[in-house]
């Protein structure tokens, strides 16, 4: 539905100082009805990217193309109107503060001259869609920050858009307001099979809304591929970075403080166990528990759900028969998950079973 | 105060009237798509054209920089050209005219500035040419300050009609100088200062009460 091949921008700063690369030799491509989202720092040009889908940032080289049309070859009247086929919405909301939450909704229909009685109906129906048919009279000014999001996501749907672009749509909202608009977009992606392309720097939107994902870092796409596979085995130091802040990163320094270096005769293991996809399912650690008679303790972690999956890093203190507790650790090993010996919890200091 | 004083006043208010609504008018129409012209002309702007927006901008400074009184001599060939006369009131508009219009298109420019470039790039990505994103977007949501920067020029106009009495033009600034000063009559003196003190009073209050009330950007 979407896609940019070998796209290329650079911005030319104040005379002086050296041109920014922007983006870099960019390629991706996402299918119909797909949640697409791209990841990365702050100047990473991940704005300048989702802003060539709609050429609001011409391309300095490459090609994008939308539902099949190469819009990097259109201009003028063919542009606008390929443009209304994309929707898209924003950090801001960029609502217009001398128009009620229906005029703006209204406003792009307006745009294509769209009969009054026609404009009537579907900004009924797209106010109802997002929950906010009681504002419709109702000032910006006079709406919360979700509110005017949701105004800005039925602005967005007016023109029956196939695609939608958000451009860190859910940054300037509280974690609650944020949950709420993804759960608004994964409805409406559903509903309408509505193709979604979403930058942001946050990883819960990525977790929470995207099927597929792109890590972007100065210009460059670094990674791309499922949620699950990129988190699950982040290669570029971005990325694990960005894993780090999903899976509540590294343990507290008072878990890991005291650790012994090597073994000593009645030493617990302290271990860092990534879990990915399907073990995550079964009740790993209470039957390991039993079959080995040892004690395992939750230490630090966070489990959540990607693409159906379980996905976290949890650690924990494994305390017991020093035979149990060596069988305990190869058995998380034989399971293909990730695991890494943070170090031996001196006899004297291990939890008590 | 003498009834013949009353008239006096009620003529010269009549002519003040007259010559800062005529021209007041004309220099809107003039100045209003002038400020739109220049707002969307600059490097980065909508429609870049730099050679306009600079010669625009040269001529409009020029036109500002220079006292209304040199301003109002200076073009006396054209405003005969244009009224075929050079004395009286409609004489005094045209001067009047030429320094609102430039006043205006800048006050024009600077509100249109203003607006969120965020909601140009948003009415862009809605497929809107840039006429209707002038018409759609940027005056509406420039009208609060452009009401204002309006009023800010009828109150400058009627200090400038204060002084057309050079050209004959009439009006409460003429009467106040030759019965008030030439004539030695300070109660004229302080009729004329009182009137133009609540003309002016008057319009700035009925701009204000305007601009908030288009204004929408706060809650109320």
């Amino acid at each position: 539905m979407i896609s940019l091949q070998n796209v290329g921008k650079v911005f030319n700063t104040r005379a002086g100082s050296s041109p920014v690369r922007a983006l870099d030799d960019v390629t991706l491509s996402v299918a119909a009805g797909e949640i697409f989202g791209v990841i990365g720092p702050s100047g990473a040009g991940k704005s300048t990217l989702i802003r060539t889908v709609n050429l609001l940032e011409r391309p300095d080289v490459g090609r994008v193309t939308v539902n099949g049309l190469n819009i990097t070859d259109l201009s003028g009247a063919a542009l606008r109107a390929a443009r209304r086929g994309v929707g898209m919405i924003f950090q801001h909301f960029n609502l217009l503060s001398s128009r009620t939450a229906f005029d703006n909704v209204a406003l792009p229909l307006e745009l294509a001259k769209t009969p009054s009685t026609e404009i009537r109906r579907k900004v009924g129906a797209l106010l109802e869609l997002v929950g906010l048919d009681d504002k419709r009279d109702h000032y910006p000014a006079e709406l919360s920050g979700g509110q005017k999001q949701r105004i800005g996501i039925a602005r967005a749907l007016a023109t029956d858009p196939k695609v939608l672009l958000c451009d860190e749509a859910t940054s300037a909202l509280d974690p609650e307001t944020t949950r709420a608009i993804l759960r608004l977009l994964a409805d409406i992606n559903r509903r309408l099979n509505l193709t979604i392309l979403l930058i942001t720097h946050e990883m819960t939107v990525i977790t929470e809304l995207c099927r597929q994902v792109a890590v972007m870092e100065r210009g460059r796409i670094i990674e791309q591929g499922k949620v699950l596979d990129v988190f699950a085995q982040p290669r570029a130091r971005t990325t694990q970075a960005l894993v780090k802040t999903a899976t509540g990163g590294e343990p507290p320094e008072t878990v890991t403080r005291n650790l012994l270096s090597r073994p000593e005769p009645g030493s617990g293991v302290m271990l860092r166990v990534v879990f990915r996809g399907d073990p995550a399912d079964q009740p790993l650690i209470s039957r390991l528990s039993r079959r080995f008679g040892v004690d395992m303790n939750l230490r630090h972690g966070r489990l959540d759900v990607i693409d159906n999956a379980s996905f976290g890093v949890l650690t924990i203190e494994i305390t017991g028969p020093s035979n149990g507790v060596q069988a305990a650790t190869a058995f998380f090993q034989s399971h293909q998950l990730d695991v890494e010996v943070l170090g031996y919890v001196p006899a004297n200091l291990r939890a008590v079973g | 105060m003498s009834p013949q004083i009353y008239a006096l006043l009620a003529d010269a208010t009549i002519e003040t009237l007259f010559m800062v609504g005529v021209s007041g008018l004309v220099a809107t129409a003039l100045g209003l798509p002038l400020g739109v012209a220049l707002a969307i002309t600059g490097r980065d702007d909508l429609l870049p054209c730099l050679l306009f927006n600079r010669t625009v901008g040269v001529v409009i400074n020029a036109t500002r920089s220079t006292p209304f009184i040199i301003l109002m001599v200076a073009i006396i060939p054209f405003t005969r050209l244009v009224t075929g006369t050079s004395i009286g009131p409609l004489a005094a508009i045209v001067p009047l005219i030429v320094a609102a219009t430039p006043f205006i298109a800048r006050v024009v420019d600077a509100a249109i500035r203003n607006v969120d470039v965020g909601l140009i790039e948003t009415a862009t990505s809605m497929g809107a040419s840039p006429k209707q994103i002038i018409m759609k977007v940027l005056l509406p949501e420039a009208l609060p300050a452009i009401i204002l920067g309006l009023t800010l020029a009828i109150v400058s106009l009627i200090g400038y009609s204060a002084m057309v009495g050079a050209v004959g033009g009439g009006g409460l600034g003429d009467l106040g100088i030759r019965y008030g000063y030439q004539r030695f009559q300070p109660e004229m003196m302080a009729a004329t200062v009182a009137a133009l003190i609540v003309l002016v009073q008057l319009v700035q209050s009925i701009g204000e009460r305007a601009a908030r009330r288009m204004d929408r950007r706060r809650s109320t």
